[in-house]
Protein backbone atom coordinates (compact mmCIF):
# COMPACT_ATOMS: atom_id res chain seq x y z
CA UNK A 1 0.00 0.00 0.00
CA UNK A 2 2.88 2.32 0.84
CA UNK A 3 4.34 1.68 -2.59
CA UNK A 4 1.03 2.46 -4.31
CA UNK A 5 0.69 5.65 -2.29
CA UNK A 6 4.23 6.72 -3.22
CA UNK A 7 3.44 5.96 -6.83
CA UNK A 8 0.26 8.05 -6.74
CA UNK A 9 2.10 10.97 -5.14
CA UNK A 10 4.85 10.70 -7.77
CA UNK A 11 2.21 10.72 -10.53
CA UNK A 12 0.76 13.96 -9.17
CA UNK A 13 4.28 15.50 -8.94
CA UNK A 14 5.12 14.48 -12.49
CA UNK A 15 1.87 15.92 -13.83
CA UNK A 16 2.04 19.08 -11.74
CA UNK A 17 5.67 19.59 -12.67
CA UNK A 18 4.80 19.20 -16.35
CA UNK A 19 7.66 16.76 -16.86
CA UNK A 20 8.64 17.17 -20.50
CA UNK A 21 9.69 13.58 -21.01
CA UNK A 22 6.46 12.33 -19.46
CA UNK A 23 4.40 14.62 -21.66
CA UNK A 24 6.26 13.36 -24.72
CA UNK A 25 5.63 9.72 -23.74
CA UNK A 26 1.96 10.34 -22.95
CA UNK A 27 1.44 12.28 -26.18
CA UNK A 28 3.09 9.54 -28.24
CA UNK A 29 0.95 6.89 -26.49
CA UNK A 30 -2.21 8.81 -27.34
CA UNK A 31 -1.14 9.55 -30.92
CA UNK A 32 -0.15 5.96 -31.73
CA UNK A 33 -3.22 4.37 -30.13
CA UNK A 34 -5.65 6.94 -31.51
CA UNK A 35 -4.25 6.51 -35.02
CA UNK A 36 -4.42 2.73 -34.77
CA UNK A 37 -7.99 2.91 -33.46
CA UNK A 38 -9.15 5.33 -36.15
CA UNK A 39 -7.71 3.15 -38.92
CA UNK A 40 -9.23 0.08 -37.23
CA UNK A 41 -12.60 1.88 -37.21
CA UNK A 42 -12.32 2.86 -40.87
CA UNK A 43 -11.86 -0.79 -41.78
CA UNK A 44 -13.60 -2.59 -38.93
CA UNK A 45 -16.92 -0.72 -38.94
CA UNK A 46 -17.71 -1.31 -42.64
CA UNK A 47 -16.28 -4.84 -42.52
CA UNK A 48 -18.28 -5.73 -39.43
CA UNK A 49 -21.43 -4.26 -40.98
CA UNK A 50 -20.88 -6.24 -44.16
CA UNK A 51 -20.43 -9.44 -42.16
CA UNK A 52 -23.62 -8.66 -40.23
CA UNK A 53 -25.80 -7.96 -43.25
CA UNK A 54 -24.27 -10.02 -45.99
CA UNK A 55 -25.54 -13.32 -47.27
CA UNK A 56 -22.67 -15.08 -49.00
CA UNK A 57 -20.75 -18.31 -48.85
CA UNK A 58 -17.98 -18.28 -46.29
CA UNK A 59 -19.58 -15.56 -44.20
CA UNK A 60 -19.60 -17.61 -41.03
CA UNK A 61 -15.98 -18.61 -41.56
CA UNK A 62 -14.96 -14.96 -41.95
CA UNK A 63 -16.90 -14.13 -38.82
CA UNK A 64 -15.15 -16.93 -36.92
CA UNK A 65 -11.81 -15.52 -38.07
CA UNK A 66 -12.77 -12.03 -36.87
CA UNK A 67 -13.91 -13.41 -33.53
CA UNK A 68 -10.69 -15.41 -33.22
CA UNK A 69 -8.77 -12.21 -33.87
CA UNK A 70 -10.30 -10.72 -30.74
CA UNK A 71 -8.31 -13.23 -28.72
CA UNK A 72 -5.16 -13.01 -30.82
CA UNK A 73 -2.05 -13.13 -28.62
CA UNK A 74 -0.37 -9.73 -28.92
CA UNK A 75 3.11 -11.26 -29.03
CA UNK A 76 2.07 -13.20 -32.13
CA UNK A 77 0.97 -9.91 -33.70
CA UNK A 78 4.23 -8.27 -32.67
CA UNK A 79 6.33 -11.09 -34.04
CA UNK A 80 4.46 -11.14 -37.33
CA UNK A 81 4.72 -7.38 -37.85
CA UNK A 82 8.40 -7.44 -36.84
CA UNK A 83 9.15 -10.22 -39.37
CA UNK A 84 7.38 -8.24 -42.09
CA UNK A 85 9.19 -5.04 -41.29
CA UNK A 86 12.74 -6.06 -40.48
CA UNK A 87 15.39 -5.27 -43.04
CA UNK A 88 15.29 -8.67 -44.74
CA UNK A 89 11.51 -8.92 -44.53
CA UNK A 90 9.07 -8.32 -47.40
CA UNK A 91 8.34 -4.78 -46.20
CA UNK A 92 11.82 -4.05 -44.92
CA UNK A 93 12.37 -1.51 -47.72
CA UNK A 94 9.91 0.78 -45.94
CA UNK A 95 12.31 1.16 -43.02
CA UNK A 96 9.50 1.25 -40.51
CA UNK A 97 10.81 -1.08 -37.82
CA UNK A 98 11.40 0.66 -34.47
CA UNK A 99 9.29 3.64 -35.48
CA UNK A 100 5.88 4.86 -34.26
CA UNK A 101 4.44 3.71 -37.61
CA UNK A 102 5.37 0.12 -36.79
CA UNK A 103 3.70 0.51 -33.41
CA UNK A 104 0.55 1.84 -35.09
CA UNK A 105 0.56 -1.23 -37.36
CA UNK A 106 0.85 -3.63 -34.45
CA UNK A 107 -1.89 -1.90 -32.47
CA UNK A 108 -4.07 -1.75 -35.57
CA UNK A 109 -3.92 -5.55 -35.93
CA UNK A 110 -4.93 -5.88 -32.31
CA UNK A 111 -7.78 -3.36 -32.52
CA UNK A 112 -9.33 -4.25 -35.90
CA UNK A 113 -10.65 -7.72 -34.95
CA UNK A 114 -12.18 -6.21 -31.80
CA UNK A 115 -13.91 -3.45 -33.77
CA UNK A 116 -15.00 -5.86 -36.52
CA UNK A 117 -16.34 -8.58 -34.24
CA UNK A 118 -18.19 -6.21 -31.92
CA UNK A 119 -19.62 -4.22 -34.84
CA UNK A 120 -21.02 -7.41 -36.33
CA UNK A 121 -22.61 -8.37 -33.02
CA UNK A 122 -24.00 -4.87 -32.52
CA UNK A 123 -25.58 -4.64 -35.97
CA UNK A 124 -26.98 -8.16 -35.74
CA UNK A 125 -28.60 -7.35 -32.41
CA UNK A 126 -30.55 -4.41 -33.86
CA UNK A 127 -34.28 -4.73 -34.41
CA UNK A 128 -34.63 -6.46 -37.83
CA UNK A 129 -37.46 -4.06 -38.68
CA UNK A 130 -34.91 -1.24 -39.05
CA UNK A 131 -33.44 -2.78 -42.18
CA UNK A 132 -36.83 -3.60 -43.71
CA UNK A 133 -38.24 -0.18 -42.89
CA UNK A 134 -35.23 1.63 -44.37
CA UNK A 135 -35.32 -0.47 -47.54
CA UNK A 136 -39.09 0.08 -47.82
CA UNK A 137 -38.47 3.83 -47.68
CA UNK A 138 -36.08 3.44 -50.60
CA UNK A 139 -32.70 3.55 -48.87
CA UNK A 140 -29.69 2.74 -51.00
CA UNK A 141 -27.02 0.57 -49.40
CA UNK A 142 -24.94 3.53 -48.12
CA UNK A 143 -28.12 5.17 -46.79
CA UNK A 144 -29.12 1.92 -45.10
CA UNK A 145 -25.71 1.61 -43.46
CA UNK A 146 -25.92 5.21 -42.19
CA UNK A 147 -29.32 4.50 -40.64
CA UNK A 148 -28.06 1.31 -39.02
CA UNK A 149 -25.01 3.05 -37.60
CA UNK A 150 -27.16 5.84 -36.26
CA UNK A 151 -29.51 3.39 -34.58
CA UNK A 152 -26.55 1.39 -33.25
CA UNK A 153 -24.62 4.42 -32.03
CA UNK A 154 -24.53 3.29 -28.39
CA UNK A 155 -23.09 -0.09 -29.25
CA UNK A 156 -20.69 1.20 -31.88
CA UNK A 157 -19.16 3.79 -29.58
CA UNK A 158 -18.66 1.06 -27.00
CA UNK A 159 -16.95 -0.91 -29.76
CA UNK A 160 -14.59 2.01 -30.44
CA UNK A 161 -13.82 2.27 -26.72
CA UNK A 162 -13.02 -1.43 -26.62
CA UNK A 163 -10.77 -1.12 -29.68
CA UNK A 164 -8.94 1.87 -28.19
CA UNK A 165 -8.58 0.05 -24.88
CA UNK A 166 -7.08 -2.95 -26.63
CA UNK A 167 -4.64 -0.72 -28.51
CA UNK A 168 -3.42 1.54 -25.73
CA UNK A 169 -2.99 -1.25 -23.20
CA UNK A 170 -0.81 -3.27 -25.55
CA UNK A 171 2.82 -3.75 -24.48
CA UNK A 172 4.28 -6.96 -25.96
CA UNK A 173 3.73 -6.24 -29.63
CA UNK A 174 4.67 -2.57 -29.19
CA UNK A 175 7.95 -3.52 -27.51
CA UNK A 176 8.84 -5.92 -30.32
CA UNK A 177 8.20 -3.52 -33.20
CA UNK A 178 8.91 -0.23 -31.45
CA UNK A 179 11.98 -1.12 -29.46
CA UNK A 180 11.04 1.20 -26.58
CA UNK A 181 13.65 3.75 -27.71
CA UNK A 182 13.84 6.70 -25.35
CA UNK A 183 12.58 9.87 -26.98
CA UNK A 184 11.38 8.04 -30.09
CA UNK A 185 9.21 4.99 -29.50
CA UNK A 186 8.79 4.86 -25.74
CA UNK A 187 5.14 4.89 -24.71
CA UNK A 188 3.44 4.61 -21.32
CA UNK A 189 3.05 0.82 -21.33
CA UNK A 190 6.65 0.13 -22.39
CA UNK A 191 7.87 2.73 -19.87
CA UNK A 192 6.06 0.87 -17.08
CA UNK A 193 7.84 -2.32 -18.13
CA UNK A 194 11.23 -0.56 -18.23
CA UNK A 195 10.84 1.11 -14.84
CA UNK A 196 9.63 -2.11 -13.25
CA UNK A 197 12.61 -4.05 -14.63
CA UNK A 198 15.07 -1.62 -13.05
CA UNK A 199 13.20 -1.59 -9.74
CA UNK A 200 11.77 1.93 -9.97
CA UNK A 201 8.38 0.78 -8.71
CA UNK A 202 7.14 4.20 -7.65
CA UNK A 203 7.89 5.52 -11.14
CA UNK A 204 6.19 2.48 -12.68
CA UNK A 205 3.10 3.03 -10.54
CA UNK A 206 3.10 6.72 -11.38
CA UNK A 207 3.19 5.92 -15.09
CA UNK A 208 0.39 3.38 -14.62
CA UNK A 209 -1.75 5.99 -12.87
CA UNK A 210 -1.12 8.40 -15.73
CA UNK A 211 -1.95 5.71 -18.30
CA UNK A 212 -5.21 4.98 -16.48
CA UNK A 213 -5.97 8.69 -16.38
CA UNK A 214 -5.36 8.98 -20.12
CA UNK A 215 -7.65 6.04 -20.87
CA UNK A 216 -10.27 7.42 -18.48
CA UNK A 217 -10.26 10.89 -20.04
CA UNK A 218 -10.52 9.45 -23.55
CA UNK A 219 -13.43 7.30 -22.49
CA UNK A 220 -15.11 10.26 -20.78
CA UNK A 221 -15.21 12.00 -24.15
CA UNK A 222 -16.44 8.89 -25.97
CA UNK A 223 -19.01 8.15 -23.28
CA UNK A 224 -20.28 11.72 -23.49
CA UNK A 225 -20.71 11.25 -27.26
CA UNK A 226 -22.38 7.91 -26.70
CA UNK A 227 -24.85 9.14 -24.14
CA UNK A 228 -25.63 12.44 -25.82
CA UNK A 229 -29.37 12.95 -26.17
CA UNK A 230 -30.13 9.62 -24.50
CA UNK B 1 -69.12 -16.36 -55.56
CA UNK B 2 -68.33 -13.45 -57.80
CA UNK B 3 -65.56 -11.18 -56.78
CA UNK B 4 -66.48 -7.57 -57.30
CA UNK B 5 -63.96 -6.28 -59.77
CA UNK B 6 -63.78 -2.75 -61.01
CA UNK B 7 -60.89 -2.41 -63.36
CA UNK B 8 -60.25 1.27 -63.84
CA UNK B 9 -58.60 0.79 -67.19
CA UNK B 10 -57.50 -2.11 -69.28
CA UNK B 11 -53.73 -2.01 -69.28
CA UNK B 12 -50.80 -4.04 -68.12
CA UNK B 13 -51.00 -5.07 -64.50
CA UNK B 14 -48.84 -3.13 -62.04
CA UNK B 15 -47.93 -6.41 -60.37
CA UNK B 16 -48.04 -9.84 -61.98
CA UNK B 17 -47.11 -12.87 -59.97
CA UNK B 18 -47.41 -16.39 -61.30
CA UNK B 19 -46.60 -19.69 -59.60
CA UNK B 20 -44.62 -18.04 -56.81
CA UNK B 21 -43.83 -19.51 -53.44
CA UNK B 22 -41.95 -18.56 -50.32
CA UNK B 23 -40.97 -20.80 -47.43
CA UNK B 24 -39.26 -20.24 -44.12
CA UNK B 25 -37.58 -23.49 -43.27
CA UNK B 26 -40.24 -26.19 -43.58
CA UNK B 27 -43.11 -23.73 -43.33
CA UNK B 28 -44.66 -22.81 -46.69
CA UNK B 29 -45.68 -19.23 -46.01
CA UNK B 30 -46.97 -18.44 -49.48
CA UNK B 31 -47.90 -20.35 -52.61
CA UNK B 32 -49.62 -18.15 -55.18
CA UNK B 33 -50.95 -19.57 -58.43
CA UNK B 34 -51.50 -16.20 -60.04
CA UNK B 35 -52.09 -12.68 -58.84
CA UNK B 36 -52.45 -9.50 -60.84
CA UNK B 37 -52.86 -6.03 -59.44
CA UNK B 38 -54.22 -3.44 -61.82
CA UNK B 39 -53.60 0.32 -62.03
CA UNK B 40 -55.96 2.36 -59.93
CA UNK B 41 -57.43 -0.49 -57.93
CA UNK B 42 -57.60 -1.01 -54.18
CA UNK B 43 -57.14 -4.68 -53.50
CA UNK B 44 -58.14 -5.53 -49.96
CA UNK B 45 -56.52 -8.61 -48.54
CA UNK B 46 -57.86 -10.53 -45.60
CA UNK B 47 -57.17 -13.82 -43.89
CA UNK B 48 -56.37 -15.34 -40.53
CA UNK B 49 -53.09 -14.74 -38.74
CA UNK B 50 -50.29 -16.64 -40.42
CA UNK B 51 -52.13 -16.80 -43.75
CA UNK B 52 -49.23 -15.15 -45.58
CA UNK B 53 -50.56 -11.61 -45.97
CA UNK B 54 -47.46 -9.85 -44.65
CA UNK B 55 -45.22 -12.24 -46.61
CA UNK B 56 -47.08 -11.38 -49.81
CA UNK B 57 -46.67 -7.68 -49.10
CA UNK B 58 -42.94 -8.07 -48.47
CA UNK B 59 -42.55 -9.93 -51.76
CA UNK B 60 -44.52 -7.33 -53.73
CA UNK B 61 -42.58 -4.60 -51.92
CA UNK B 62 -39.36 -6.28 -53.12
CA UNK B 63 -38.06 -6.66 -49.59
CA UNK B 64 -37.77 -10.40 -50.00
CA UNK B 65 -37.43 -12.69 -52.97
CA UNK B 66 -39.70 -15.64 -53.67
CA UNK B 67 -38.02 -19.04 -53.57
CA UNK B 68 -39.40 -19.68 -57.02
CA UNK B 69 -41.63 -17.81 -59.46
CA UNK B 70 -42.58 -18.41 -63.06
CA UNK B 71 -43.42 -14.72 -63.33
CA UNK B 72 -42.68 -11.92 -60.91
CA UNK B 73 -43.20 -8.57 -62.53
CA UNK B 74 -43.51 -5.29 -60.66
CA UNK B 75 -44.42 -2.33 -62.85
CA UNK B 76 -42.97 -3.28 -66.21
CA UNK B 77 -39.83 -4.93 -64.93
CA UNK B 78 -39.07 -8.52 -64.15
CA UNK B 79 -38.12 -8.12 -60.50
CA UNK B 80 -36.22 -11.38 -60.55
CA UNK B 81 -33.64 -9.83 -62.85
CA UNK B 82 -32.28 -7.17 -60.53
CA UNK B 83 -32.89 -3.44 -60.35
CA UNK B 84 -34.84 -3.88 -57.14
CA UNK B 85 -33.60 -0.73 -55.35
CA UNK B 86 -34.91 1.51 -58.13
CA UNK B 87 -38.23 -0.36 -58.22
CA UNK B 88 -38.52 -0.18 -54.44
CA UNK B 89 -38.56 3.60 -54.62
CA UNK B 90 -41.80 3.45 -56.58
CA UNK B 91 -43.47 1.37 -53.87
CA UNK B 92 -44.58 2.59 -50.45
CA UNK B 93 -45.15 0.20 -47.58
CA UNK B 94 -46.60 0.60 -44.11
CA UNK B 95 -45.86 -2.37 -41.88
CA UNK B 96 -48.25 -3.84 -39.36
CA UNK B 97 -45.75 -2.97 -36.61
CA UNK B 98 -43.95 0.04 -38.05
CA UNK B 99 -40.51 1.02 -36.81
CA UNK B 100 -39.92 4.69 -36.12
CA UNK B 101 -36.35 5.94 -36.39
CA UNK B 102 -34.53 8.05 -33.85
CA UNK B 103 -35.47 11.69 -34.09
CA UNK B 104 -38.65 13.68 -34.39
CA UNK B 105 -41.79 12.89 -36.32
CA UNK B 106 -40.69 15.42 -38.93
CA UNK B 107 -37.32 13.72 -39.35
CA UNK B 108 -39.06 10.40 -39.88
CA UNK B 109 -41.27 11.87 -42.61
CA UNK B 110 -38.31 13.67 -44.17
CA UNK B 111 -36.05 10.62 -44.25
CA UNK B 112 -37.27 8.94 -47.43
CA UNK B 113 -37.70 12.29 -49.16
CA UNK B 114 -34.14 13.36 -48.35
CA UNK B 115 -32.83 10.09 -49.72
CA UNK B 116 -34.60 10.92 -52.97
CA UNK B 117 -33.04 14.37 -53.07
CA UNK B 118 -36.10 16.47 -52.26
CA UNK B 119 -35.49 20.06 -51.17
CA UNK B 120 -36.35 21.18 -47.62
CA UNK B 121 -39.21 23.39 -48.81
CA UNK B 122 -40.99 20.51 -50.54
CA UNK B 123 -40.30 18.20 -47.61
CA UNK B 124 -41.82 20.74 -45.25
CA UNK B 125 -44.86 21.23 -47.45
CA UNK B 126 -45.59 17.51 -47.69
CA UNK B 127 -44.97 16.97 -43.99
CA UNK B 128 -47.34 19.76 -42.95
CA UNK B 129 -50.03 18.68 -45.38
CA UNK B 130 -49.95 15.05 -44.18
CA UNK B 131 -49.76 16.06 -40.54
CA UNK B 132 -52.98 18.01 -41.02
CA UNK B 133 -54.66 15.15 -42.89
CA UNK B 134 -53.69 12.50 -40.36
CA UNK B 135 -54.16 14.62 -37.24
CA UNK B 136 -50.52 14.69 -36.17
CA UNK B 137 -50.30 17.64 -33.84
CA UNK B 138 -46.62 17.99 -32.98
CA UNK B 139 -44.12 16.85 -35.59
CA UNK B 140 -41.19 18.04 -33.47
CA UNK B 141 -41.98 15.53 -30.76
CA UNK B 142 -39.62 12.57 -30.63
CA UNK B 143 -41.17 9.80 -32.69
CA UNK B 144 -40.59 7.14 -30.05
CA UNK B 145 -42.53 9.11 -27.48
CA UNK B 146 -45.72 8.92 -29.55
CA UNK B 147 -48.65 6.74 -28.57
CA UNK B 148 -49.31 3.64 -30.67
CA UNK B 149 -52.07 5.35 -32.61
CA UNK B 150 -49.95 8.44 -33.28
CA UNK B 151 -46.99 6.23 -34.27
CA UNK B 152 -49.16 4.37 -36.75
CA UNK B 153 -50.35 7.64 -38.28
CA UNK B 154 -46.77 8.90 -38.46
CA UNK B 155 -45.73 5.73 -40.29
CA UNK B 156 -48.58 6.30 -42.72
CA UNK B 157 -47.56 9.93 -43.23
CA UNK B 158 -43.95 8.88 -43.80
CA UNK B 159 -45.00 6.53 -46.61
CA UNK B 160 -47.66 8.75 -48.18
CA UNK B 161 -45.15 11.61 -48.34
CA UNK B 162 -43.21 9.59 -50.91
CA UNK B 163 -46.26 9.58 -53.25
CA UNK B 164 -45.55 6.04 -54.41
CA UNK B 165 -47.16 4.48 -57.47
CA UNK B 166 -47.96 1.32 -55.52
CA UNK B 167 -49.05 1.42 -51.91
CA UNK B 168 -48.87 -1.60 -49.60
CA UNK B 169 -50.67 -1.07 -46.32
CA UNK B 170 -50.60 -3.76 -43.65
CA UNK B 171 -53.46 -3.00 -41.24
CA UNK B 172 -52.53 0.69 -41.15
CA UNK B 173 -55.44 1.79 -38.95
CA UNK B 174 -55.75 -1.08 -36.49
CA UNK B 175 -54.37 0.88 -33.54
CA UNK B 176 -56.70 3.86 -33.94
CA UNK B 177 -59.87 4.56 -32.02
CA UNK B 178 -63.11 4.38 -33.98
CA UNK B 179 -63.64 8.11 -34.34
CA UNK B 180 -60.24 8.74 -35.89
CA UNK B 181 -60.37 5.56 -37.95
CA UNK B 182 -63.78 6.42 -39.44
CA UNK B 183 -62.58 9.90 -40.35
CA UNK B 184 -59.42 8.57 -41.94
CA UNK B 185 -61.30 5.96 -43.94
CA UNK B 186 -63.08 8.80 -45.68
CA UNK B 187 -59.97 10.97 -46.06
CA UNK B 188 -57.74 8.15 -47.27
CA UNK B 189 -60.09 6.84 -49.93
CA UNK B 190 -59.07 9.28 -52.70
CA UNK B 191 -55.41 9.01 -51.76
CA UNK B 192 -55.30 5.26 -52.31
CA UNK B 193 -55.96 5.65 -56.03
CA UNK B 194 -54.68 9.18 -56.65
CA UNK B 195 -52.96 9.54 -59.99
CA UNK B 196 -53.66 5.94 -60.98
CA UNK B 197 -51.99 4.59 -57.85
CA UNK B 198 -52.71 0.98 -56.89
CA UNK B 199 -53.08 -0.12 -53.29
CA UNK B 200 -52.98 -3.44 -51.52
CA UNK B 201 -54.71 -2.99 -48.19
CA UNK B 202 -54.53 -5.72 -45.57
CA UNK B 203 -57.34 -5.61 -43.08
CA UNK B 204 -59.34 -7.81 -40.75
CA UNK B 205 -62.17 -5.28 -40.85
CA UNK B 206 -65.07 -6.05 -43.17
CA UNK B 207 -66.08 -2.42 -42.90
CA UNK B 208 -62.72 -1.19 -44.18
CA UNK B 209 -62.73 -3.77 -46.97
CA UNK B 210 -66.22 -2.73 -48.07
CA UNK B 211 -65.51 0.97 -47.88
CA UNK B 212 -62.10 1.04 -49.51
CA UNK B 213 -61.73 -2.00 -51.73
CA UNK B 214 -62.46 -2.22 -55.43
CA UNK B 215 -61.57 -5.91 -55.23
CA UNK B 216 -61.33 -8.32 -52.35
CA UNK B 217 -59.08 -11.30 -51.93
CA UNK B 218 -58.62 -13.75 -49.13
CA UNK B 219 -55.49 -15.64 -48.15
CA UNK B 220 -55.53 -18.89 -46.30
CA UNK B 221 -52.48 -20.98 -45.44
CA UNK B 222 -50.43 -19.11 -48.01
CA UNK B 223 -52.77 -19.52 -50.96
CA UNK B 224 -55.09 -17.01 -52.56
CA UNK B 225 -58.74 -17.92 -52.11
CA UNK B 226 -61.83 -15.84 -52.71
CA UNK B 227 -64.00 -14.67 -49.85
CA UNK B 228 -66.26 -17.65 -50.21
CA UNK B 229 -63.39 -20.05 -49.87
CA UNK B 230 -63.08 -21.33 -53.43
CA UNK B 231 -59.63 -21.22 -54.99
CA UNK B 232 -59.63 -18.44 -57.54
CA UNK B 233 -57.33 -16.86 -60.07
CA UNK B 234 -57.24 -13.13 -59.78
Amino acid sequence: MDLIWKGAVKAIRLLAGVDRELLKIAWLSLKVSATATIVAMLIGLPLGTWLALGKFKGRRLLLAIANTGMGLPPVVVGLTVAILLWRTGPLGFLGLLYTPAAMVSAQFFIAVPIVTGLTTATIQSLDPRIRLEALALGASIPQLVRVLWREARLGLLATVMAGFGGAISEVGAVLMVGGNIKGQTRVLTTSVVTETRVGHFDQAIALSVILLLLVFLTNVVLTYLQQERQ
Amino acid sequence: MNLSVKRVQMSDPVVWIKKASKSYGVLVALDVEELKIWPGEVLTLSGPNGAGKSTLLRLIGLLEEPDRAEMFRVFDKNAMNGGRPALRRRVGMVFQEPFLFKGSGYENIAMGLRWRGFQPEEIGRRARSLAELLGLVDLEKRARELSRGQAQRLALARTLALEPELLLLDEPLNALDNAIRNRLLVDLQPILTAGGRSTVYVTHSQEEAEQLGTRKLGLSKGTVVNIAGRKSHS
